[in-house]
Parts: C-alpha cells; sequence; structure tokens
C-alpha cells in the first residue's frame, strides 16, 4: 500500500512538473503555435483513448 | 501494426507539438544590441528582453564615446518594414536624437545599424557627469540601456625620491 502511495506522489509531481515547464514555454509561443499544440494536444488524449479502448483496457 | 496504430499516431501529436515549441520559438523578429564602452563589449540577447527586463545597465566613461550595433533579425517567411529610432534621455526628457532609419527586411536575413553617443557632445550642450537612458525602439519593442557616466581614473601622483 506504502509503495502506491509513493507512487502515487511520483506521478503528481512528474505531472505538476511537466505542467510547469509547459505553462513557461508556452508564454513564448505565438497565438497559431497555442493554436496548434492545442489541437495536436487534444489529438494526443483522443488518439491514447482509443488506443487504450482496443487493446482491451 | 495495426493494434498499435492509434498509439504511433498519439506520439506523432506528441512530436507534432516538440515540434511546434521548437519551430515556432525560432520564428520571429529578434533585436540584439551590441554596447561598446571603452574596449569592452556587452551583448544583450533578445532572451533579455523577452523575459520582461528592460533596462540594461552600462558604464562608461566621461569624455570617450560608446558604440552601439544594433541587429535585427527577420526569421519569418514575410519581409519585415518598420522604423527603429534610438535616443539619449534624462530625468524622461528627450535630449538628442541619435538614429532614425526606416527598414525594410527580407525573410531570414538580418539588418545591422550603428552608431555612437560622444560624451563631449554631451558636455558640449552643458550636461555632467550622470546617469542617461538609451532608448531603443522599433515598432513596438522598446529597450533602455542605462548609462552611468564616471570621471576617467586620474594618474597617479609624480613623487620624488632623493
Amino acid at each position: 500500500m506504502r509503495t502506491y502511495v509513493l507512487y502515487g506522489f511520483g506521478i503528481i509531481l512528474c505531472i505538476a512538473g511537466i505542467g510547469y515547464l509547459a505553462a513557461e514555454y508556452v508564454k513564448y509561443l505565438s497565438e497559431p503555435g497555442k493554436l496548434g499544440a492545442l489541437i495536436l494536444m487534444v489529438g494526443l488524449f483522443a488518439l491514447l483513448g482509443k488506443h487504450f479502448d482496443v487493446i482491451g483496457w | 501494426m495495426r493494434r498499435h496504430v492509434f498509439l504511433y499516431l498519439a506520439l506523432a501529436c506528441f512530436l507534432g507539438i516538440i515540434a511546434i515549441f521548437v519551430f515556432d520559438g525560432y520564428l520571429g523578429v529578434y533585436d540584439t544590441v551590441y554596447v561598446t564602452t571603452g574596449e569592452h563589449e556587452q551583448e544583450i540577447s533578445p532572451e533579455f528582453a523577452q523575459r520582461g527586463e528592460n533596462f540594461w545597465p552600462a558604464g562608461a566613461t566621461w569624455g570617450d564615446k560608446t558604440f552601439f550595433r544594433y541587429q535585427v533579425d527577420n526569421r519569418r517567411f514575410t519581409s519585415y518594414s518598420g522604423s527603429i529610432q534610438a535616443s539619449l534621455w534624462k530625468e524622461n526628457e528627450k535630449i538628442l536624437d541619435l538614429l532614425t532609419v526606416d527598414t525594410v527586411i527580407e525573410p531570414f536575413a538580418t539588418v545591422t545599424e550603428t552608431w555612437s553617443l560622444d560624451s563631449k557632445e554631451l558636455e558640449a550642450m552643458g550636461f555632467e557627469v550622470s546617469q542617461y537612458t538609451l532608448k531603443v525602439e522599433r515598432d513596438g519593442s522598446e529597450l533602455s540601456i542605462l548609462i552611468h557616466y564616471s570621471y576617467p581614473p586620474q594618474p597617479p601622483e609624480k613623487v620624488e625620491v632623493r
């Protein structure tokens, strides 16, 4: 159980770190760049969801 | 292969996001200023203005000339046209126009403008050793260089040895 709590902390810290870095980088992107990155990110999550659906998760 | 096709597409989206970050960061109009006082050259990179800071401190000796080189890098697919102005300010008042040019820069080309500031000219205008602000303006972007003048070092006094 304790191991899973530590995994949880690790995952949360990773997501927070990546989110922070992304937010810092996004500041310097142009408006079309922001839009392109947003569209690709939506596609990324949709395709990942579809992938897990296909493999039977 | 077919089973993982959505995973590969998701990976392609991820690589696309990274490519946008790199490519978008490279594209744009970037200006770099080089300030030479004495024999020392300082580079004010475009990242300095991007960080939101717009006051660059520079020291100079009263009586010397300060040289400036302003480089505009047009990293876009269209040409850039605009005016570049450099002026000297003291206590929120413009005292000297140093440069005013209209420029057209071809795509992925660089234009360099140079000018100098002679402190003897300031002295002739009745100004003294103090701090002055040099503003470099280009269509919405502005960079200020704070020039702090100081007296030249005095030569050591001669001591007679008997």
